[in-house]
């Protein structure tokens, strides 16, 4: 039997960058694919509306675990194709993360005033300025508090990633208790990797909402 | 050719019939006030004539061009027509300078240097030249409404909108929006106004129009209206907002 020691530790430091790279590819596919989904949300044509809003049902109807087994299993079994854990899991946060990016920033982009809208539009903006100018800025704020609530889950969910063998930081640090029988070391070591990463970036996101506040608390005029 | 032609124009929400058969012409240079009571049709008909609403049959010429649904027939509109609606809109993340530059540089495709030298004409126009660079939330209803208007005016529209736009407002802020919409007035802009101020609509408008049921009941020169009033509605109107 061995004993929580450097080794083990660096163990669990492996995992943990796992874990951030794991958060940081379903962030910025999440973040390109949401946006799209929100674009599409939103859309004029009505089977860009319908789509997408079947994208995000299916998604968020369905555990994000069954979401892993499928994009693990689905290749093999359907496309004959050997995938890695690594790609599985990249490819399930990814689609994962966008469904609910996707309507969380559907729902701050519906929540801008239609005036705004039909104001900008009255001084021959196009829809592509419209939503570059006038609504997405507005938008944006909203949608802060609400988006790094979701980052800090899904850092939190990636622990899922551990049942179908990639070892992040929770698979790494069952991995260690397996061979020290410290859970009481090794598990608040890990609650603690996790809690550095979460708990800054729900800092950050309270720091990023106050500095768009150009309103500064003054309700205005609709 | 009038800037502004109705013929027939007929738009309902439903069931409910808002304007029947409205016929109307406007020439370069007028005033126009359209009162009435609420409900009967003057801010749709406001809407319908830079597209905002879709008409369900008649026709209407802004500028030589008949207004459809197009998106490139509304984008050149929109370059022509300005409107300053009761509620401000002013953009709340943007600066005054910035709500009035962005229709210019986007819209109209001017370039920012220009834009701003534009801006600052128009807020001199409006007395909110030190306004600027501030957020709308820091200024009062009057002055938003005011910062509004100048954004409107920025685009050197040939035709200016105005859907009730002091109905917002307190009675002290009212009076200084009204001062800027006479300054505008005796500048030869052609406008069209729907408006509560039986004030300015008696002593600025060249034309009045009087809404009733979806219909034009009475239209002409305002002093007539108000001295003659032909109709028991327009009687009645008149003698409930003259108290």
């Amino acid at each position: 039997m061995r004993t929580f020691g450097i080794s083990e530790f660096g163990f669990l430091i492996a995992g943990f960058r796992w874990t951030v790279l794991l958060s940081l590819i379903a962030f910025s596919g999440g973040i390109f694919l949401g946006f799209l989904i929100a674009l599409a949300r939103i859309s004029h044509f009505k089977i860009l509306r319908y789509i997408s809003m079947s994208y995000i049902q299916i998604f968020q109807g369905t555990p994000l675990l069954i979401q892993l087994f499928i994009a693990y299993y689905g290749f093999s079994v359907l496309l004959n194709l050997k995938i890695d854990a690594w790609t599985a899991v990249s490819l399930a946060f990814t689609f994962y993360a966008a469904a609910y990016l996707g309507e969380i920033w559907r729902g701050a982009i519906q929540s801008i005033p239609y005036q705004q809208w039909e104001t900008s539009q009255c001084l021959s903006l196009s829809y592509y300025s419209q939503l570059r100018f006038v609504i997405l800025p507005q938008a944006f704020r909203i949608a802060i508090p609400p988006t790094v609530g979701f980052l800090v889950q899904l850092i939190k969910g990636t622990s899922v990633a551990s049942i179908i063998g990639f070892v992040e930081l929770t698979r790494a640090g069952q991995l260690m208790t397996n061979v020290t029988f410290q859970p009481m070391t090794i598990f608040p070591i890990v609650a603690i990797l996790y809690f550095i990463i979460c708990f800054p970036l729900s800092r950050y996101g309270k720091k990023l909402e106050r500095g768009f506040d150009v309103t500064r608390g003054i309700t205005q005029g609709m | 050719m009038s800037l502004v032609a109705l013929r027939k124009v007929c738009k309902s929400f439903g069931k409910h019939k808002i304007l029947k058969d409205i016929n109307l012409t406007i020439e370069k240079g007028e005033v126009l006030s359209i009162i009435g009571r609420s409900g009967s049709g003057k801010s749709t008909l406001l809407r319908c004539i830079n597209g905002l609403e879709k008409i369900d049959s008649g026709e209407i010429i802004v500028n030589g061009q008949v207004v459809t649904q197009s998106r490139n027939v509304l984008r050149k509109l929109h370059r022509e027509v300005g409107i300053v609606f009761q509620s401000y809109n002013l953009f709340p993340h943007l600066t005054i300078e910035e709500n009035i530059t962005l229709g210019l540089t986007h819209g109209k495709g001017i370039s920012l240097v220009t834009a701003k030298i534009i801006a600052h004409s128009s807020l001199q126009l409006v007395h909110m030249s030190d306004k600027a660079n501030d957020y709308p939330a820091r200024l009062s209803g009057g002055q938003q409404q005011r910062a509004a208007i100048a954004r409107a005016i920025a685009m050197e529209p040939v035709l200016l909108l105005f859907d009730e736009i002091t109905s917002a407002l307190d009675p002290e802020l009212k009076s200084e929006v009204v001062h800027v919409l006479e300054d505008l007035a005796v500048q030869n802009r052609t406008m069209i106004l729907v408006t509560h101020e039986m004030a300015f609509a008696r002593r600025s408008g060249t034309q009045l129009v009087f809404m009733h049921d979806g219909r034009i009941w009475e239209k002409g020169h305002p002093e007539d209206l108000f001295q003659s009033p032909k109709t028991e509605e327009l009687k009645l109107f008149l003698s409930s907002v003259m108290i």
